[in-house]
């Protein structure tokens, strides 16, 4: 049987077509595109015309691409939901937040007191005295919350981190009362589930301890104690008449490092530690006018710390020094089953706060604000990995901070923490103003895709590109310019709360008394 | 012993669990049966058949994706283009040669295959800036000045992060 068409005859070799890109069949075309990033799809997408139509009716590929302009990524293979589905899911969110039109508001009772909370995953969880320990699940826009109470967890936990993806719960716990004996003693941290409160099927120990000698001056007095997880790795900072920083693979049960113990040692001034991935992080460090230090502990030949470099902080007067460097971002949290999408880890922002102290006029304490992406301190372990840069770098502020930083006044109060989720950040409300205004700082600001500022649906949004300039002050010796652009979106809302949370779908005002050991009445759960 | 005729009247003898890579050959022997009817393939050639065959070769015994495995696999499927080096080597050809892979492996429906040759393609694009596109792939720019200046100014936000 011989079959002559016209297609084959155009593809025997003797032929003169030439198979173009474009010719090739459109579900082909989709299928190699779909291997593509979204900056590879943008590019291809201003190639020719019937390129960009390949792309623009593709749900895949627009979802690639819409995905890459909220800087979020894909948390895996959507089982129930096709791409049509997931790209109109990611564009009703991305306009209730430029909008900030949440569609449920929901109040959920709290009872008792807080002497340690954590919001990950969409889990609130608060301890009382350390046995007490209530988990809530909170509300969504398509599930009601429920909550989890138990009264016997016969540890005195003084504080715990979370990680609901991972049904992880892991209790700090230390030996005696604040004040204890001249032998020193042992801190203990519990690896349990949330669910059951049982060991961690994933824990190879269900205790991982350290010890802390007494120190000369200040005993084994613990001024503070700071625990985060990122995935596999949970880090102690803890603070006696030292700062030392502890990191555990808590699945293998294996002490990674202990900056006691090692050489290394912590820089002076350590202030405090941020996670920027699951190996990597930064440490603020009160000296040399301030600076965030960044460091990995990995590397091909096993587990290694290496110091990648310190971004410097603007200089500062004579008789300035810096006060308090503290660090914030979103919780790392493993994504939960039924989330398609979440924040890349490039465009995490970071907020550090910062207080400056004047040796002269003790009291005239002035706070400032910085923003920061986390790619911003990856570009750099990167560069480090490609062996363009070499470790232990210092990197002047006029290098990365006018153009990849924000700098803005900001304030003393009292604040809770968990204001940053992702690109966003929730501002504290002043008592005094009225009316009561909630304002979302969001740095993932596209000048071209956003609608122009003004009013929409009862919120005011302005975008703010242009440079925030500090003139050179007491505090500073030169101008600090920064031109991070973001945009401020801000909705009269009216009631008063103590303090906003924030996460992926969710803006949650507490209703409490006061300070975090108060007591905290009933949250309000704004979901969008 | 399976014999195909290709669209340029060539004949090719194969083995079974050759040829069977191919969803469509292997469903029309189920359903001819035990037969010696040559089976005529009028998309392929016969360069590109031998090409094909090739790879059908190396990859013999493989388990083939089932129905329901595929569809997983498509969902699961990462942007990862990682390519073994066998097959590397092997769609090391040219552009028309790479198409013509890509079209047959589509028509003999052998994932697998199609899959190599799509994640080349799309290798072959990573890193290029829409000219360096046009280029590779022999592309006219159809845009007037204004749309590619307005295309531009859209599109920024992908390129300074």
């Amino acid at each position: 049987m011989i079959h002559l068409d016209i297609e084959s005859s155009a593809t025997n070799n003797n032929g003169p077509k030439m198979h173009h890109i474009m010719s090739l069949p459109h579900e082909i075309i989709e299928e190699i595109l779909g291997n593509l990033d979204y900056r590879c799809l943008v590019r291809c997408s201003s190639a020719c015309k019937s390129m960009r139509k390949t792309i623009v009716n593709s749900s895949q590929l627009t979802y690639i691409i819409e995905l890459g302009m909220d800087g979020m990524i894909e948390n895996g293979p959507s089982n129930t939901l096709s791409y049509a589905e997931l790209l109109s899911k990611l564009r009703e969110r991305r306009r209730a937040w430029s909008t900030l039109s949440w569609k449920t508001v929901t109040t959920v009772p709290m009872r008792g007191l807080c002497h340690a909370y954590e919001l990950v995953g969409g889990m609130f969880v608060k301890a009382i005295g350390g046995h007490d320990f209530l988990a809530t699940w909170l509300p969504s826009t398509t599930s009601e919350s429920r909550q989890l109470h138990r009264d016997d967890l016969k540890i005195r936990a003084r504080d715990f981190a979370i990680d609901p993806g991972q049904d992880l719960i892991i209790f700090i716990e230390e030996d005696g009362g604040p004040y204890s004996d001249v032998d020193g003693r042992f801190v203990r941290l519990y690896i349990r589930t949330i669910s059951t409160h049982d060991a961690h099927p994933d824990a190879h120990l269900q205790i991982l301890p350290f010890f802390i000698p007494p120190h000369t001056v200040y005993g084994t007095f613990v001024r503070s104690i700071m625990l985060q997880v990122a995935d596999d790795i949970v880090a102690v900072l803890i603070s006696t008449g030292f700062q030392r920083l502890l990191l555990w693979n808590w699945k293998a049960g294996i002490l990674l490092s202990d900056s006691a113990k090692e050489g290394y040692g912590l820089p002076e001034g350590t202030w405090d530690f941020s996670f920027i991935s699951s190996r990597a992080y930064i440490l603020t460090s009160l000296d040399f006018d301030g600076y965030l230090q960044i460091n990995t502990f990995e590397s091909e030949e096993g587990y290694q710390h290496t110091h990648i470099a310190s971004l410097a902080l603007p200089e500062l007067e004579d008789n300035i020094t810096v006060r308090k460097l503290s660090t914030h971002s979103g919780p790392f949290e493993t994504p939960l089953r039924d989330k398609p999408f979440t924040t890349s880890p490039d465009s995490r922002l970071h907020v550090v706060d910062i207080q400056y102290s004047s040796d002269h006029h003790r009291g005239s304490q002035t706070h400032y604000r910085l923003f920061v992406h986390n790619r911003t301190f990856l570009s750099y372990v990167e560069a480090y990995k490609n062996m363009t840069a070499t470790g232990n770098s210092w990197i002047p502020w006029s290098f990365w901070g006018p153009a990849s930083s924000r700098l803005v006044v900001g304030d003393s109060s009292f604040s809770w923490l968990r204001y940053v989720h992702g690109q966003r950040v929730v501002c504290s409300q002043t008592p005094e103003s009225s009316p009561k205004i909630l304002e979302v700082l969001d740095f993932n600001v596209r000048p071209s895709h956003l609608p122009p500022s003004g009013f929409d649906l009862g919120a005011a949004r302005k975008i703010i590109d242009g440079p925030s300039v500090v003139p050179p002050n007491d505090i500073f010796q030169r101008e600090v310019t920064t031109y991070l652009p973001y945009s401020s979106t801000s909705r009269v809302i009216f009631v008063h709360y103590s303090a906003f949370m924030i996460d992926e779908e969710r803006i949650i005002g507490l209703k409490a008394e006061g300070h975090a050991d108060e007591e905290l009445k009933e949250l309000h759960v704004y979901a969008f | 012993m399976v014999l195909l005729v290709t669209s340029d009247n060539e004949q090719f003898t194969t083995e079974k669990d050759i040829v069977e890579r191919s969803v469509l050959i292997k469903n029309m022997l189920e359903d001819v049966g035990e037969s010696d009817q040559p089976i005529p393939l009028p998309n392929v050639s016969s360069s590109v058949l031998k090409k094909v065959l090739e790879y059908c070769e190396h990859h013999r015994g493989e388990p083939l994706p089932t129905a329901d495995s595929e569809q997983s696999q498509d969902e699961t499927r990462k942007r990862t283009t990682d390519i073994s080096e066998w097959d590397q080597k092997f769609i090391t050809v040219d552009q028309e040669m790479l198409f013509e892979i890509i079209l047959a492996a589509n028509y003999l429906d052998i994932k697998s295959l199609l899959d190599v040759g799509c994640k080349t393609v799309a290798n072959m694009i990573k890193g290029k800036t829409p000219e360096e596109i046009r280029k590779l792939f022999n592309i006219v720019n159809d845009f007037t000045p204004e749309e590619e200046a307005q295309i531009k100014k859209e599109n920024e936000w992908a390129e300074d992060r």
